[in-house]
């Protein structure tokens, strides 16, 4: 007791003094990330002539060299106000956008979890091949399968439906690719031991694979959302009508004359972003403990 | 998983087939041609600057990537306030691509803000010769303004799946190792760098994934035709397709695969010795 | 390993199920890959026919009980237009009050009592400082009587302060006024200006109706039911609110069959209509369906180009709708017509073309049995660039799913056309050579050059023209031409701009189509030589055009063309552009649109040929004009090219839309509706008739105001029978087309701002292109 107390407490030590050293530089690698978009919400709340001004040089409106203004002279919510209130398209796109993250990130999960669990739990024959396939099929740039997709959907006349974009997402197999990877760390020992308990498949999963597997699943879902939220490829594609559109197809092209709406929509669109990262982390990996525990 | 693998068959694998099967048709009139599409591929000048520079792109940005952000999750581990700066680190990719191309373009034009910056600070240091500017996309830059962001955008999610890998080795080998006076390399050396090779074969799968899906900003900033050194084979793709030249396409994505397939039965094959 | 034994069984049972899923996948797709589509269609829909209205520039109609309307407008007295058709416009005789700018929102009485918004005109700076000191927006309200008194109104709020945010007038059956904020609705007492708000909105009023003592009010979100009576809210309906929150996109006009009794009373079901984007709908109120009577895509309801303003019950299942753009349609019940069309006809664009979606319906109206599907690439403000949308249609192209008809601006005809995408039109248009009415050497010059053929044949053609004193463009010809024109200018007229070029892509939108086809050599190469002595050029004008503007005075000039808040735009509309570019330039350079609304121009904003021809003409006879020339000939510019699909599902009715579009009563229809923009038919005798007709008919005077906010009036001049000899000839002799969305011209133009910069001199941009290019050919 007494030694273990000694070496706990040296460890601390040690701990605490490693951790100011790599706060520091962390907190650096995070600053440098982050600068770029300290020019976000400048120009979000800049007023367009500002902008304008500001941006004069890249336009090639005047020589010099562009001045941005992270705390704009004379902010405004004039684009806020353009896209929150004048522009009642926003919030049919933004429930899109929800929507159709939420559905295929839930969707995922209830394809993605099984393949994967059986790719780490099972040996059969051709797993080794069916696996490389799956990161094959993930790898592929999503111009070559843009045809063929297509007349795949067109088959099931999914084409302009939001289903289109939801149910290829959904069976994604990246998704299965990481959250394989979370569950082969799972010590094969402890699934043979469980095994030999008698417990039945369904609960090794659920008990075992779960919990032990959750830092793949969030990692998975993390990506996913990220991915989907911003998805722009696939809807345009394959999605008809504006209304259905989700919001990354609402920004304006690339006219940096617009750039102030451009800024103020990518705010709105990185506040649910954070808001999920902040919560929804937490949230599901309470859940995986608690689906864990059931039973 | 059934019914998983019934839909990659779906959406995915008969897509693939179909892609299989056009690469040996003629675009148009869908007469079987036999490997001729192959040819082309191969005698093609755009294809095989597009491969050098996709390949260099490649083995440039896979190991820089993942060795910064194995650096950052060894640093980040212990830390309490990990998740924050995960978090953090995770931004960039939250940005819509419209948004960071325009941050990129208000950055690197030639009148932009880097070029002010330094223009502001030779400036100042009388010694040095003027700063002209520097029109970073149509000169040799252009492939480290790409190589930047892509890092800057995929860190933050490398470090995430490297802490998960480094989650998952046992902590009581290391807590023991430590006692037993093991410095922070052999540390590395002995315990952590093994624990990890799964972790690393995902990360570097998914660093080719993202160097790949890197593309759609590529084209934002440069447009179809870019400077030579970041024509990449997507934009041989995407330009093949604008011109229908599909059974090119279907070709060259079965090269590509077909590459991809044996580097990652390669990798695995090493992966599961290493393991052994 | 024990483990593996363990799970052999399993294994097999794995193989078994896979092998079961694939055999259902296939299944599934075989079944819906064959289902087939054979069925009886059965008859009867509604058909709609175009009202004639007595005037243009009606903004506003309201209907009245008894079959009758009015129509009301900003330059335009109130209409009526009786049930028989009379038309009545002497009663009021009050629409030149002077001290009115703008109208707008206007609402009318059954008895022709009318109330709208409008804006004051200013007479001095003062007056518009005065008002917009006290805010922007701000709308003042006229009102005029039944017999004809007509005063301004001024508004109060219910806290007693000067209402300017009223908008959405109507009048109830019982001469109440109501009207409507973005967050409120009000009765307004038109004596005395007091207003009483009755109940809050969600979001601004667009639609009111009355039934007896019942109002239904809708807005974005909700429909509204008010108890005029009582003076309270009742519960909404539920059924039409969902309605209404459904199609929030577009505007919802609504009435009601019978004005009279109680809309609640439920012995007596009161019958509702409902138009909008989608179709026409019926609705018997307190049910629990609203039910689709007409579908949107067959009549012109479904035209995106005009939203309902206004819906009519006329009875005998016929309905009057009025839309945005003074346009009015009667719809009726057509049982001899199929329900839903048996045929479809695709037509694609890249961008929207008004010209496209008018024969659209036109050719719809004349094949009841055709549904004619008109697609557009790109549309408004969003994500989707020129390359995602090729992607999309290449994607259909190769899935086997080609349009009919696809119309190629912006579209690289050639490639296409190597592919064999596109139709030869060689056969199509023989019979056109036989009666000589195409400009032959216009059509000629769309063949091919690598097949030789014609893929394609613009509707019409914009030519290059040059305008200015005779001393300056007397020796016009190529390039060298110009410069030599504009530097004589310049060393007389040291400042101000010289050639209408306030960005440096309108000196590219004004010189690359004169000089484009001159760059592709005869060995399919790029003419560096030719690229580098336009490069030269282009740089030599960019610098005389700056050499009398300094940095700061081109600045002003662009965010005074761009900025919607200028000074100039605001006050102007967008007229003052035309006399601020002719009236500084010393040389014009540019195109002849229209041959009415656009001659000049100056690149892509405006002048046309009789008011371009008349600003210089007004300068005396020192003033000539010509063909303006580049580095490749007698070029024209090509708009709307239209071809035809060689793997057409239709390709009997593709034809039949391509001869609507070249008919002769296409060209000048479209064109007297003042759809026509962009370009001279190619068509003879439209293009005759329609200058015939405008110098009958629309010779004028026109006015505008200066940036003085004085009124300035110029003279119209019409051109003689010579100079119009002069322009037919000058179509005649056109030979060289122009097309846009080649990636030469791409490339051209993005290196060429970098050649203008002084980033690259002419010769290494050149080399540049050259470059760029040769990634692409070597693909």
């Amino acid at each position: 007791m007494g030694i273990t107390q000694i070496i706990s407490g040296k460890l601390k030590k040690r701990k605490k003094k490693n951790s100011w050293l790599a706060t520091v530089i962390c907190f650096l690698m995070a600053f440098i990330i982050c600068l770029p978009l300290l020019m976000i919400p400048g120009g979000a709340f800049a007023d367009s002539s500002e902008i304008r001004q500001m941006l004069s040089p890249v336009l090639g409106e005047a020589k010099g060299y562009v001045d941005w203004h992270i705390i704009p002279f004379y902010p405004t919510l004039e684009h806020f106000y353009r896209l929150l209130v004048a522009s009642p398209a926003f919030y049919k796109l933004f429930w899109n956008t929800v929507g159709m993250t939420a559905a295929i990130l839930v969707g995922q999960l209830l394809v993605g979890l099984p393949s994967a669990w059986a790719f780490a739990a099972f040996q059969f024959r051709g797993r080794d091949f069916l696996f490389g396939l799956y990161v094959i099929l993930m790898l592929l740039p999503f111009q070559v399968m843009l045809l063929p997709q297509y007349i795949v959907l067109q088959k099931f006349e999914l084409y302009g439906n939001p289903a289109a974009v939801i149910l290829p997402a959904v069976f994604s197999t990246f998704p299965v690719f990481i959250m394989y990877r979370g569950f082969t760390q799972i010590d094969s020992e402890i699934l043979e031991a469980a095994r030999l308990d008698g417990a039945g498949e369904m609960q090794i999963f659920l008990r075992i694979g779960l919990p032990l597997g959750q830092m793949g699943i969030r990692a998975a879902m993390v990506l996913s959302f990220l991915e989907y939220w911003n998805l722009v490829e696939q809807p345009m594609a394959f999605l008809e009508e504006q209304k259905d559109w989700p919001l990354s197809l609402y920004l304006p092209q690339l006219d940096i004359a617009q750039a102030g709406f451009a800024f103020a929509v990518s705010v709105v669109v990185l506040i649910p972003a954070l808001f999920v990262f902040a919560l929804g982390q937490d949230a599901l990996e309470e859940g995986i403990t608690y689906i864990g525990m059931k039973e | 998983m059934l019914p998983g693998f019934a839909g990659v068959l779906v959406f995915y694998l008969l897509p693939f087939l179909e892609v299989v099967r056009r690469s040996f048709l003629k675009s148009g009139n869908n007469a079987f041609v036999g490997v001729s599409n192959y040819q082309t591929v191969f005698t093609n000048n755009a294809f095989l600057l597009a491969v050098r520079n996709t390949a260099f792109y490649m083995a440039l940005g896979v190991p820089i990537l993942m060795g910064i952000s194995l650096i950052l999750a060894l640093l980040l581990r212990n830390l309490v306030l990990r998740r924050k700066f995960v978090s953090v680190m995770l931004l960039p990719m939250a940005v819509p691509a419209a948004v960071m191309v325009l941050v990129l373009r208000i950055l690197i034009d030639r009148q932009g803000l880097i070029n002010g910056i330094v223009t502001g600070v030779s400036e100042k240091i009388a010694v040095l010769p003027i700063f002209e500017g520097i029109d970073y996309l149509n000169s040799g830059w252009a492939l480290v303004i790409v190589l930047c962001s892509f890092l800057w955008k995929n860190t933050g999610y490398m470090v995430i799946l490297w802490l998960a890998g480094l989650s998952a080795l046992p902590k009581e080998v290391e807590e023991a190792a430590k006692v037993d006076g093991a410095n922070r390399w052999q540390n590395w050396h002995y315990i952590i760098r093994p624990g990890l090779s799964g972790t690393t074969f995902t990360i570097g799968m998914l660093s080719v994934l993202q160097i790949f899906k890197s593309y759609r900003e590529v084209w934002m900033v440069a447009g179809s035709y870019p400077q030579e050194n970041i024509y990449f084979l997507q934009h041989l793709l995407q330009n093949w397709y604008l011109k229908l030249e599909f059974d090119r396409m279907a070709a060259l994505t079965v090269l590509l695969s077909l590459v991809l397939l044996v580097v990652c039965l390669c990798l695995q094959k090493r992966l599961e010795q290493n393991i052994r | 390993m024990k483990v593996a034994e363990k799970f052999r069984g399993k294994r097999v049972n794995i193989k078994h199920r896979f092998l079961r899923t694939v055999c259902v996948t296939a299944c599934a797709m075989m079944f819906s890959a064959c289902g087939s589509k054979e069925e009886e269609i059965p008859m009867g829909r509604y058909a709609d026919r175009e009202v004639k209205l007595p005037d243009m520039g009606y903004e506003y109609m309201h209907p009245c009980p008894d079959g009758s309307y009015y129509l009301f407008g900003n330059d335009v007295d109130l209409t009526h237009v009786a049930a028989d058709g009379t038309v009545n416009r002497d009663r009021w005789g009050w629409e030149n009050n002077a001290n009115i700018h703008v109208k707008f929102s206007y609402g009318i009485s059954d008895g022709g009592a009318v109330i709208f918004g409008y804006t004051p005109m200013f007479y001095s700076d003062e007056e518009y400082e005065a008002y917009a000191a006290e805010g922007d927006n701000r709308y003042l309200y006229y009102y005029v009587s039944e017999k004809g008194d007509k005063h301004p109104l001024e508004l109060y709020g219910p806290d007693y302060r000067k209402a300017t945010n009223l908008e959405t007038f109507a009048f109830a059956p019982d001469g109440r006024v109501y009207a409507a904020s973005d967050a409120c609705v009000y009765r307004i007492n038109v004596e005395n200006g007091e207003t009483e708000s009755l109940f809050a909105t969600q979001s601004q009023v667009r639609e009111f109706a009355f039934v007896g003592d019942t109002m239904l009010a809708l807005d974005k979100e909700k429909a509204y039911l008010y108890d005029m009576e009582g003076e309270k809210l009742l519960e909404d309906n539920g059924v039409l609110s969902e309605f209404t929150a459904a199609h929030q996109s577009g505007r919802i006009v609504l009435a009601v069959e019978d004005e009279n009794g109680d809309l609640t009373d439920e012995g007596n079901s009161k019958v509702l209509y409902l138009a909008c984007r989608t179709g026409l709908y019926r609705y018997v109120w307190g049910g629990s369906v609203i039910e689709q009577i007409a579908d949107g895509q067959m009549v012109a309801l479904g035209d995106s180009q005009y939203n309902p303003y206004a819906l009519q019950i006329l009875g005998d299942e016929q309905f009057r709708v009025y839309f945005s753009g003074n346009y009015m349609v009667e719809m009726y019940y057509d049982e001899t017509l199929p329900m839903k069309p048996s045929k479809e006809l695709t037509v694609y664009s890249l961008e929207e073309n008004g010209r496209i979606r008018y024969a659209g319906r036109l050719f719809q109206k004349e094949h009841p049995d055709v549904l004619v599907r008109y697609e557009t690439g790109m549309d408004g403000d969003n994500a989707v660039s020129r390359e995602d949308a090729l992607k999309n249609l290449n994607t259909r192209i190769l899935a086997g799913e080609v349009p009919d008809v696809i119309i190629l601006d912006d579209i690289d005809m050639e490639q296409y056309a190597d592919k064999g995408v596109l139709k030869e039109l060689d056969d199509f248009l023989a019979p056109y050579e036989e009666d000589g009415v195409l400009y032959r050497n216009i059509v000629e010059a769309m063949r091919t050059t690598e097949k030789n053929r014609i893929y394609g044949v613009p509707m019409t053609v914009e030519l290059p023209l040059y305008f200015g004193e005779k001393k300056y463009v007397n020796d016009m010809q190529g390039l060298d031409g110009m410069i030599a024109g504009a530097e004589l200018a310049r060393a007389e007229h040291p400042e101000g701009p010289l050639i209408d070029t306030p960005f440096q892509e309108n000196l590219f939108d004004m010189m690359i189509p004169l000089c484009l086809p001159a760059w592709i050599g005869e060995d399919g190469n790029l003419d560096t030589e030719n690229l580098t002595s336009f490069y030269q050029a282009a740089v030599r004008l960019w610098e005389l055009d700056s050499d009398g503007l300094s940095e700061e005075e081109r600045l002003k000039w662009q965010q005074n063309l761009t900025d919607e808040e200028s000074d100039l735009t605001n006050i102007m509309f967008g007229q003052y552009e035309d006399y601020y570019n002719i009236g500084e330039t010393w040389i014009a350079l540019g195109y002849l649109k229209n041959a009415w609304y656009g001659i000049t121009n100056l690149h892509t904003r405006m002048v046309n040929y009789r008011n371009g021809y008349s600003y210089y003409k007004e300068l005396g006879d020192e003033v000539v004009y010509g063909r303006l020339t580049g580095q490749a000939g007698n070029t024209y510019r090509a708009r709307t090219i239209i071809g035809l699909c060689e793997k057409a599902g239709e390709p009997e009715l593709a034809e039949e839309f391509m001869e609507l579009l070249l008919s002769d009563a296409m060209m000048q229809k479209w064109w007297l509706e003042g759809q026509f923009d962009g370009g001279l038919p190619i068509r003879k005798d439209s293009l005759a008739s329609i200058l015939d007709i405008n110098n009958r008919a629309f010779a004028e005077v026109k006015g505008w105001t200066a940036n003085d906010i004085s009124m300035m009036y110029k003279e119209e001049f019409w051109p003689t029978e010579e100079e119009l000899q002069w322009l037919f000839d000058t179509m005649e002799e056109s030979d060289c087309c122009y097309r846009t969305g080649t990636l030469l011209e791409e490339n051209v133009r993005e290196i060429g701002f970098r050649v203008l910069d002084g980033e690259l001199t002419p010769e290494e941009g050149a080399k540049e292109v050259e470059r760029k290019m040769a990634i692409s050919m070597e693909e």
